[in-house]
């Protein structure tokens, strides 16, 4: 027993201890994979130049290269061959792939078009390269010339696909050979004219050239934004003898850092777009450590790089010091101090409703900054919430119909106005600081003070006075006035763009929300009149109960007709008086939408005919509703007689027979352009609760004027 | 004999029989070794008289009358006996002579779980960490199936995850600072010197050696003489995260001349786990010396780590798993003909206790404890600088989004690791030949912690019925935390810019980008934390009534210290240096009373009402940048009360608990890799998201029920119910930072919409019934059959957010959304009920002094592979039309990843001990 015993012990012993010792597990070491000769091959098959399969793009038509019938013979393919001139490394260059047909002194350069991203991964810049074509297809996009694929799905005779990413590598095979180097090819910006296109592809070098001075202190491109930077060449009677333009995209990994700002060698990729017969000769930067452009002084004569803001021999400002300055004087005044201002951006023009300006705070108060740029919220020194340091002097202030604003001169220095975009550089500069929360200033409308003009301002438990109740925040395109209300009664005039992303009134525009809630804005003034200014519709986001207690709720709308079909439904009548002209639709002039239209000009000035023409509606039943009303949106073009709108509870079937009520409807009065749609309003029906309710539209004109009126968005709303 | 009878036994048993001079009935316990089992109950039938074994194992009844008896003998880890005898009319002593308990066999079938490699991953989230539960057996049917049978598919007991459980060494806790969550690595592998805690109290009970938490206290010491003097050796083999265990074991026992000294060693091993491409290697080594000085004094020194080296396996989607099966894994690809696993967790963190025993007094002990713990645990992952993700599950490349067929998908369902070299090998040099960075790398993030560690722990006996203890503690953490290079995949170096954003610097006052193996990249920085902490607590004993009560008090203080300055501007004065203080006060109280209505039958209330101050963890929200702290945070409120009724016959043990638990204030922090895009581009990418919800109430309430009936002496019948609703009860703000978007507060998110949803994790409802056959010939068969029901998964704050259907210009609702739409891409995706099957069996033998015993435990016979172990949700930054047409989506591109049960595995376990 006790032998057996010891048996047992020592075969475990043995068997743990050899366990332990030998159990072979991964040591997660591993040597590097031989790659020679790894997913690389060099093709034998039949090589078509460069300018042959371009040249089969004919006609504006795609040209689809045939299958490849005979898979297993490789001497019968066709194969572009040439070196991958771009580089994807940095999403500056984006599913395209650019060869050209050699390494050095290329003669024709290519664009390739593939569905696949970080394509150097495989394919890095200097690679040769097989192109199968066999599959392939040559088109056009923006009249460039490129392979890509021909699905059907195209949307015109002359364009190609990206070549999807799981066919890419059946198509494109890297030479086992190493890769080598590309040298650009030398161009200058004269020479980007149609007798060299044949160079679209191409690695190139310009010498000596600068970015323009809008695009000083700028980045490559705002972020998700591809965006157009111009570079010139040479200098004359103050401008460069030739530009062109840098395509950038927001996608790069460069894309945020500023633009060089010297004189130098650029280097990228050649190609060009057209529209019409507007060609753009544009470049590609494929990295941008590529450029070296850092030699001053530059052609536009500018002596040394102007993106750093060195505070340190200016005076620091505020906000009320600058205002100051314009006190007691509707003039303009120049700033001639060494000083600067910093202060927070607590407004832009994100949404359009600011329109190239934008509001800036200090704890002095706030102020506007006009400048001759649009989507200045792309600018990384005007987001929101930034502090933006500003160089003052030769700026200038004036008190604008009483409020006071930053600018410049222009027109040869005989007006105020905006900062042009080539002279931003020399006067905003980024803090390089982070985003801070926009704190508003809490005030109530009998509080306001023109020290708070340019403030961002929050009011609390407003509310839309009863009359804009049902309209837009905007009759049509132009600036238009609503008025907010508090409790006691007091107030104030709420100013919106029809610009503005939540203005207009179709499509999206934004009917005003009928509650109650806290209003954020900039205070602004017009000639002693308080104005406030939104920058988005939560600023106004009134969901609680009126002041009076009561919850408003739209009407909801019985009956509408927005025309769409083009041409009436048998729901309305169309009456023609007098004249030969009568109701119609159109959807000319006023985008795609149909709309009810009358002209009483017969074609050409003089020619008014004398016309009174009805349109009348169905009858809408406001049998059993205790609230009713009616709106439509109109467009007026040409002086002539006004519009008027009616009701009637009993339409003989003759207008002139019949009981008209005429409704007091808001109608466009801006006689001098199309586009500009004005709405009614919620115009009141409550006369007609409890019976049938028709409407219409009477439109008259004379020989001395006959305008053009355009009726849309029709709703009878009852409840 | 009497001579070394304790003071105990004389005193409170003696006179007794002097007094009434009735028989006296004695035996002495012991184990199947013959040593004498100390603190054994012994339980009288029909009778409130219980006593206890003393320190040689001998026991008596001191006043019983003539008749026939029954007594049960029972003690944690062995096998109760039960046994019969009369008492005739004059008989002054009977003698029972000696009673042997078996161990209990088997437990080492819930140790292997703490191994699972899923865990590792930073994607794993809160849900997938083992419960202490699995330590050991505990003391009622209910601990021991909610532990062993229900354990083993990821059930918590209450809904209490590993967070709020407490283990100690020697009065040293094992929770890790940065997320007060016990990492077993530390002691992976140690099963032989781990298996009997010293204390093991549940839930809310006080412990003595510490406050605790709300999920139980395990106290080990590793004192050497503690453990029985003999060598064990112990194999292995099983088909769950390795495939061998060996271990080994001495124990000298103390000698004469006072010494004792323990020593455990064991490797796991294998790489041909149920899962593909997973394997693992882990050692462990434990030694511990004591010296006794006099009987009133002595030292101990431990040291112990286990060097763990393991592969992890990827969650999927449902998506996936139905191309691919449940034992996919994308984190491999082939390489010198291996399966090389990207994900790689080293973990080494040895520990070092010196421990000096002390008796003052008489009653009196006091015991001070200082430990150090140092070491480095990494995980690896692969990285990619201006490249795609080369994840071969990433979205763009399923099946569903229409790039590539079911058969494309699985050609490339492994990672290529060819092409990654090649496309290093490509680019090492640019176009003009200048030296470029890699493509693609391997990085681990490391985590370095230094613990120091001081405790100290005194306790009296104030009186024979009255037990005084109080604990202080103090800690000092640094832990060292950066990413570093492993791997450069035949680059020459690798650039340490963040494609993520315009390839800024991570390290910005360094004017070289350039990082090679073993350098740090991308983010390095400092957690510090000082940690006080006084508890007392006392046990007062009545005849009817047991009173314990436990205070404490404790204050912390942590802060960042940034060794990279970043390179995005608006981080520039957040990131590097050192960040402010944060500190915090705890207070707590505890109490347990017990009410004996007899012997066998008791009624028992604990109640705790503390704060808990939050974890670096949750202090701030991505340190691995910023030094901002979560908004929001604070201490958690925690109020948990149960009151219990207790039977403890000799047919029928049976346990009856209700419990209310609330939680407020916490801050829930959720960190995982999802597909971000940052609202304006295109593409998404890969990036890791930090959520936070700050301000989280929840309750956790249900019924616990556990009994163990002995429908023979040797068949019992053991059965759980656990009916639980764990729930939050409040709508809770949230706030995220990736690398993409950076901060984005409450401002952005707003609050979550999650009042009602249901804690993930567990299941809120398990059954489980099982029959136990022990063969007096030291054989047994066993088998459960266990219900698992309301299993639901782990949700993305942000997904909850109206900030998903609201227009942010408006700030109301986009066009179109109802409540039926938001209710379809916002609903908490509950799991179907699962049914599992486990058995079990095993012998022992015994060969003169050496006992060998075989055991086999299989869990889910039946291999169910519908069950979710865990999960998460993909959190993306989508607006209301993406969220609501990938709902919509048969396979929605974004669905939630999640871990199945791995089905049928089995653990076979044999030993040798002598």
């Amino acid at each position: 027993m006790k032998k057996y015993n010891s048996i047992l012990k020592y075969i475990f012993i043995t068997a743990a201890s050899l366990f332990i010792t030998t159990g072979c597990v991964h040591d997660d070491k591993y040597d590097q994979p031989n790659l020679d000769g790894y997913d690389c091959a060099d093709k034998n098959g039949i090589v078509m130049p460069f300018a042959d399969v371009k040249a089969k793009f004919q006609n504006n038509v795609t040209y689809a290269f045939p299958e490849d019938t005979t898979p297993n013979n490789e001497a019968d393919d066709l194969y572009l061959v040439g070196y991958v001139s771009s580089t994807d490394e940095t999403g500056n260059i984006y599913k395209t792939i650019y060869v050209q047909d050699a390494l050095e002194n290329p003669t024709q350069g290519f664009t390739v078009s593939v569905d696949a991203v970080s394509t150097y991964t495989k394919y890095p810049q200097g690679s040769k390269v097989y192109i199968k074509l066999n599959g392939l297809a040559v088109g056009a996009y923006g009249s460039l010339v490129q392979l890509g694929v021909k699905t059907g799905a195209e949307t015109s005779a002359s364009s190609v696909s990206r070549i999807p990413e799981k066919l890419v590598g059946k198509h494109i095979f890297r030479s086992c050979a190493p890769k080598g180097k590309i040298v650009p090819k030398i161009m200058k910006l004269a020479d980007m004219v149609p007798a060299n296109d044949q160079y679209f592809g191409c690695l190139i070098q310009v010498n000596d050239v600068e970015f323009d001075a809008r695009a000083l202190c700028t980045t490559y491109a705002p972020n998700g934004v591809t965006v157009d930077k111009t570079i010139g060449e040479g200098w004359a009677a103050g401008k460069y003898a030739k530009t062109a333009v840098v395509r950038n995209s927001g996608f790069a990994a460069f894309a945020g850092q500023l633009l060089p700002s010297g004189n130098g060698k650029f280097v990228g990729i050649y190609s060009k777009f057209q529209s019409g017969n507007t060609t753009t000769y544009q470049l590609y930067v494929n990295k941008s450590e590529d450029l070296d452009m850092k030699k001053f002084p530059r052609l536009d004569g500018l002596t040394e790089g102007p993106c750093d803001f060195n505070p340190g021999s200016l005076t620091a400002k505020t906000v009320a010091d600058v205002k100051q300055l314009a006190a007691g004087t509707t003039n303009w005044v120049q700033i001639t101090s060494d000083s600067y201002l910093k202060a927070q951006v607590v407004a832009n023009d994100e949404t359009g409703n600011l329109y190239k300006y934008v509001y800036v705070e200090d704890a002095t108060g706030g102020i506007r900054i006009n400048m001759n740029k649009t989507n200045l919220y792309l600018d990384s020194r005007f987001r929101l919430g930034k502090d933006v340091n500003i160089k003052l002097k030769n700026l200038y202030v004036r008190s604008v119909n009483g409020e006071v604003q930053l600018g410049s001169l222009f027109s040869n220095n005989t007006q105020f106005g905006q900062i042009e975009e080539v002279d931003m550089y020399k006067y905003f500069f980024d803090s390089n600081t982070a985003s801070r929360p926009v704190v508003p200033t809490e005030k109530t409308i009998s509080q306001l003070t023109t020290g708070d003009v340019g403030r961002w301002i929050k009011i609390k438990d407003l509310q839309f006075v009863d009359g804009d109740l049902g309209r837009t925040l905007t009759d049509g395109n132009a600036v238009t006035s609503r008025t907010l209300q508090d409790c006691s009664g007091n107030t104030v005039i709420l100013r919106t763009s029809g610009q503005a992303s939540f203005g207009g009134i179709k499509p999206g525009g934004y009917e005003v929300k009928g509650g109650k809630g806290d209003a954020y804005a900039i205070l602004s003034i017009y000639n002693g009149t308080y104005q406030l200014w939104i920058t988005k519709l939560a600023n106004i986001d009134f969901d609680a109960p009126r002041c009076d207690g009561s919850v408003y709720t739209p009407i909801p709308v019985v009956y509408s007709d927005d025309f769409a079909a083009g041409g009436f439904s048998s729901d309305w009548t169309v009456k023609n008086v007098t004249g030969p002209q009568v109701w119609q639709t159109s959807n000319q002039g006023n985008g795609q939408n149909y709309y009810a239209m009358m002209n009483g000009n017969a074609g050409g000035a003089g020619n008014n005919i004398v016309n009174e023409d009805w349109l009348i509606s169905k009858a809408v039943s406001l049998v059993g509703k205790t609230k009713a009303a009616v709106s439509f949106s109109t467009d007026v073009r040409y002086a002539g007689n006004a519009l008027q709108v009616y009701a009637t509870d009993n339409y003989t079937g003759d207008p002139a027979t019949t009981t008209w009520t005429l409704l007091p409807a808001t109608l466009d009065t801006n006689a001098n352009a199309f586009g500009d749609w004005v709405g009614s309003g919620n115009v009141n029906l409550s006369a007609f609760l409890g019976k049938n309710v028709r409407i219409a539209f009477k439109y008259t004109s004379t020989t001395a004027a006959a305008a053009t009126w355009e009726v849309d968005d029709f709703k009878i709303k009852a409840q | 004999m009497i001579k070394k009878l304790s003071l105990i036994s004389l005193f409170t048993l003696m006179p007794a029989s002097f007094y009434f001079a009735q028989t006296t009935v004695y035996a002495y316990v012991k184990d199947q070794d013959g040593k004498p089992l100390e603190k054994a109950e012994v339980d009288l039938a029909q009778s409130s008289d219980d006593v206890t074994a003393d320190k040689i194992g001998y026991f008596q009844f001191v006043d019983l009358k003539p008749g026939h008896y029954l007594i049960t003998v029972a003690k944690p880890n062995f096998e109760s006996k039960i046994l019969e005898f009369d008492v005739a009319a004059n008989e002054k002593r009977k003698d029972l002579g000696v009673i042997t308990l078996n161990y209990t066999l088997g437990s080492d079938a819930g140790v292997i779980v703490i191994d699972d490699s899923a865990s590792d991953s930073e994607d794993g989230g809160s849900s997938m960490q083992p419960t202490v539960g699995l330590l050991s057996s505990g003391r009622d049917a209910f601990q021991n199936v909610s532990a062993f049978e229900l354990g083993a598919y990821w059930f918590r007991p209450r809904g209490v995850d590993n967070r709020f459980e407490d283990v100690l060494f020697n009065g040293v806790s094992m929770s890790k600072n940065d997320d007060g969550r016990i990492d077993f690595n530390n002691w992976g592998g140690m099963n032989d010197v781990t298996r009997y805690p010293y204390e093991n109290v549940d839930n809310i009970t006080p412990s003595e050696y510490t406050f605790g938490n709300l999920g139980g206290v395990v106290y080990y010491n590793t004192r050497a003489s503690s453990y029985r003097k003999q060598t064990s050796l112990a194999y292995s083999f099983t088909n769950r995260s390795y495939l061998h265990r060996a271990m080994a074991t001495y124990s000298s026992g103390l000698t004469k001349n006072g010494w004792a000294v323990t020593v455990s060693a064991s490797r796991r091993w294998g790489d041909r786990a149920i899962i593909d491409g997973v394997y693992q290697d882990a050692y462990a080594y434990f030694a511990s010396i004591e010296k006794k000085f006099t009987d009133r004094h002595s030292i101990n020194l431990t040291a112990f780590g286990s060097p763990t080296y393991r592969a992890s396996n990827a969650p999927n989607t449902q998506e996936v798993y139905d191309l691919m099966g449940k034992n996919y894994n994308s984190y491999w690809g082939w390489q010198d003909g291996e399966k090389r696993n990207s994900r790689i967790r080293n973990v080494f963190e040895p520990m070092f206790i010196l421990t000096d025993y002390l008796k003052v007094g008489k009653n009196s002990n006091w015991t001070n404890t200082v430990s150090y713990q140092f070491g480095s645990d990494a995980r690896s992952r692969l990285d990619w600088f201006h490249a795609p993700d080369p994840n071969p599950t990433y979205y763009r490349k399923l099946p569903s989004y229409g790039l590539l067929s079911a058969d494309e998908f699985r050609q490339q369902s492994q990672i290529d690791w060819n092409s990654l070299y090649n496309a290093n090998r490509l680019n090492l040099v640019d176009g003009d030949g200048k030296a470029r960075g890699a493509v693609y790398t391997i990085v681990e993030d490391v985590n370095k912690d230094k613990t120091f560690n001081f405790s100290s722990h005194f306790d009296t006996r104030l009186k024979d019925n009255w037990k005084l203890n109080v604990n202080f503690n103090y800690q000092n953490l640094k832990s060292d935390n950066f990413r570093r290079v492993k791997d450069l995949l035949g680059a020459n170096f690798a650039n340490n810019l963040n494609a993520f954003n315009g390839d800024a610097k991570y390290d910005a006052d360094n004017g070289n980008t350039e990082v090679r193996e073993g350098d740090r990249t991308q983010y390095s920085y400092e957690l510090t934390r000082n940690h006080y902490s006084l508890n007392i607590s006392s046990e007062i004993d009545f005849n009817k009534w047991n009173v314990v009560a436990s205070v404490f008090s404790s204050y912390s203080e942590a802060y960042r210290e940034g060794n990279f300055r970043s390179g995005i501007a608006r981080f520039r004065d957040n990131s590097k240096g050192k960040s402010s203080v944060y500190d915090a006060l705890d207070a707590g109280v505890k109490g347990k009373i017990t009410y004996k209505i007899n012997g066998k039958n008791f009624i028992v209330y604990n109640g705790a009402f503390f704060s808990l101050a939050p974890t670096l963890n949750e202090i701030y929200i991505n340190p691995r940048m910023v030094d901002y702290q979560t908004p929001g945070v604070g201490n958690q409120m925690i109020n948990s009360n149960d009151l219990s009724y207790v039977m403890r016959g000799q047919i029928l043990k049976l346990r009856l608990s209700g419990y209310l638990t609330t939680i407020q204030n916490a801050t829930e922090i959720s960190r995982y890799y999802a597909d971000v895009n940052d609202g304006t581009l295109g593409n998404s990418f890969s990036t890791l998201v930090n959520e936070a919800m700050s301000g989280v109430n929840k309750r956790y309430m249900g019924l616990e029920l556990g009994f163990d009936v002995k429908i023979t002496p040797t068949l019992n019948a053991v059965g759980v119910a656990s009916v639980g609703e764990y729930k939050y009860t409040n709508n809770p703000e949230v706030s995220t930072f990736d690398d993409l978007n950076g901060f984005r507060g409450t401002d952005v998110w707003g609050k979550a919409n999650v009042k009602g949803y249901k804690v993930a994790g567990t299941p809120q409802k398990a059954f489980s019934f099982g029959l136990k056959y022990n063969s007096p010939k030291y054989w047994w068969v066993g088998a459960s059959a266990n219900y698992l029901m309301d299993q639901y998964l782990d949700f993305s704050a942000l997904n909850k957010t109206p900030y998903m259907y609201t227009d942010p210009q408006t700030n109301d609702p986009f066009a179109g959304v109802t409540p039926e739409l938001i209710e379809l891409i916002t609903k908490q995706k509950k799991f179907d009920n699962q049914f599992m099957l486990n058995a079990n069996a095993g012998k022992s033998f015994q060969f003169g002094k050496y006992r060998m015993g075989i055991s086999v435990s299989v869990n889910n016979i039946l291999n169910n592979r519908n069950y979710v172990t865990g999960g998460f949700e993909q959190g993306r930054n989508v607006n209301f039309s993406d969220a609501l047409a990938d709902a919509q989506r048969e396979t929605p591109y974004f669905g939630p990843k999640l871990w199945y049960d791995r089905g049928i595995t089995f653990f076979t376990n044999v030993y040798l001990r002598f």
